[in-house]
């Protein structure tokens, strides 16, 4: 068989994996300094979400509690929704002393140095936020709100992909079709 | 030159191309990913400690709408001082007039008998035309909502945004505009037509 000198090739693929190799580091930076990655509590991609050309001019605000990690209500003009649990609390229960939001709001106030409790406001829902807002801000935990369009969806990470908890009797049906485009909610830890 | 024996090379060109093939899926794969970032944000938590001035625009048909208290102040100074001369000191004609008196402005009306008392309460005009934000991209520092950021200092001021449940795109431009140019933001949920009131007696905004 024919011999035939392969160095000049040889030397086109080292060259090669050269450049590639600079081109993986510049990708790996790329996704290691990506926010995405360091599981920061609670999100707002509704800041941008559906603006594709608007994402571009983002840039995340010095503001944002890197030191916390969110619970998500859901707030509703007539209830509000606990996630990623889904337990529905009816507005007309709140009157009760012990209720369930009061039961919840105790278990938060033992960690409430690193938890914290982000409403998700529903169209509708500005008196019922109001009332929310007061009892939790009474109880010393710290509070962030986001409105919340009619009908988005709520995912949390690690969240079961089970159906909302069973409704009370006469509450009424689930306003959100949760059909929309998807926020991304990550619990992780604070950073 | 004296010429060692001859090595054979072959294997280890097989080997480059090999992990060379590799690289180029591995590049394609982080590359996709790379390119798919999104900017995920924590939401800011309210802010209790700090007493920076609030900067109040309304979010309604999805427009903006500056409250400015300045100008409030202004066209009710305005008003009282034409109604003192309307009446000629008659502080009961005075009163009836000033009863009987709503001011607009910036597609409000203003309530001008809580006024007087330094309570401003603001009552959305349906067909008033507010500001449509596009686009923050083009939205510079000679535009509407543009010039009124710029004037805010970051370090004493904070915008409220009272939005309404029409609105809740134009807040996330607005907002996030704000963000960028480093001012903390509020947010207060309003109902379709509730009335604004900004005064004495109301509840403390606090900026996340």
């Amino acid at each position: 068989m024919a011999e035939f000198d392969s160095s000049g090739f040889q030397n086109i693929v080292l060259m090669l994996i050269g450049v590639l190799m600079m081109m993986l580091v510049s990708n790996v930076l790329t996704i290691i300094s990506n926010p995405e990655n360091i599981k920061i509590g609670a999100l707002v991609t509704g800041s941008v979400y559906g603006e594709d050309e608007e994402e571009d001019a983002f840039i995340p605000p010095k503001f944002q509690n890197m030191k916390q990690d969110p619970i998500y209500v859901d707030v509703e003009p007539t209830r509000l929704i606990i996630h990623p649990e889904k337990k529905v609390i009816e507005a007309r229960d709140l009157v009760f002393e012990g209720n369930d939001f009061e039961q919840f709001l105790d278990d938060v106030e033992r960690v409430k140095s690193v938890r914290y409790i982000v409403l998700l406001l529903r169209p509708g829902s500005a008196t019922f936020q109001r009332k929310l807002r007061q009892v939790i801000r009474d109880r010393g935990i710290d509070v962030g709100f986001e409105p919340w369009d009619l009908g988005r969806e709520i995912k949390v990470l690690g969240a079961p992909e089970t159906p909302p908890a069973a409704e009370p009797a006469g509450a009424p049906p689930a306003e959100a079709a949760e059909t929309a485009e998807a926020a991304e909610p990550v619990s992780g830890e604070g950073n | 030159m004296a010429s060692g024996p001859a090595m054979d090379l072959s294997s280890f060109t097989d080997l480059m191309t090999c992990i060379l093939g590799v690289l180029v899926l591995i590049i394609l794969l982080t590359g996709i990913d790379a390119s798919q970032i999104t900017v995920l944000v924590a939401t800011p938590k309210e802010m209790q400690g700090d007493d920076k001035s609030p900067v109040f625009f309304e979010c309604r048909h999805n427009q903006l709408f500056h409250i400015s208290i300045d100008e409030l102040k202004k066209v009710c100074d305005a008003k009282t001082e034409e109604l003192k001369d309307k009446v000629n000191g008659d502080e009961s004609e005075f009163l009836k007039q000033a009863s009987q008196t709503m001011l607009e402005l910036n597609g409000q009306k203003l309530d001008y008998t809580y006024a007087l008392m330094g309570k401003y309460v603001l009552l959305p005009i349906p067909d008033a035309e507010g500001y449509t934000l596009e686009s923050q991209l083009k939205e510079t520092a000679d535009m509407w909502f543009g010039s009124r950021l710029a004037n805010i200092d970051p370090d004493t001021q904070f915008i409220c945004f009272l939005v309404r449940p029409d609105s809740y795109r134009v807040f996330q431009r607005a907002r996030n505009m704000a963000w960028i140019r480093n001012i903390n933001v509020a947010c207060e949920l309003q109902d379709e037509r509730n009335p604004i009131m900004i005064g004495p007696g109301g509840e403390r905004m606090y900026m996340q």
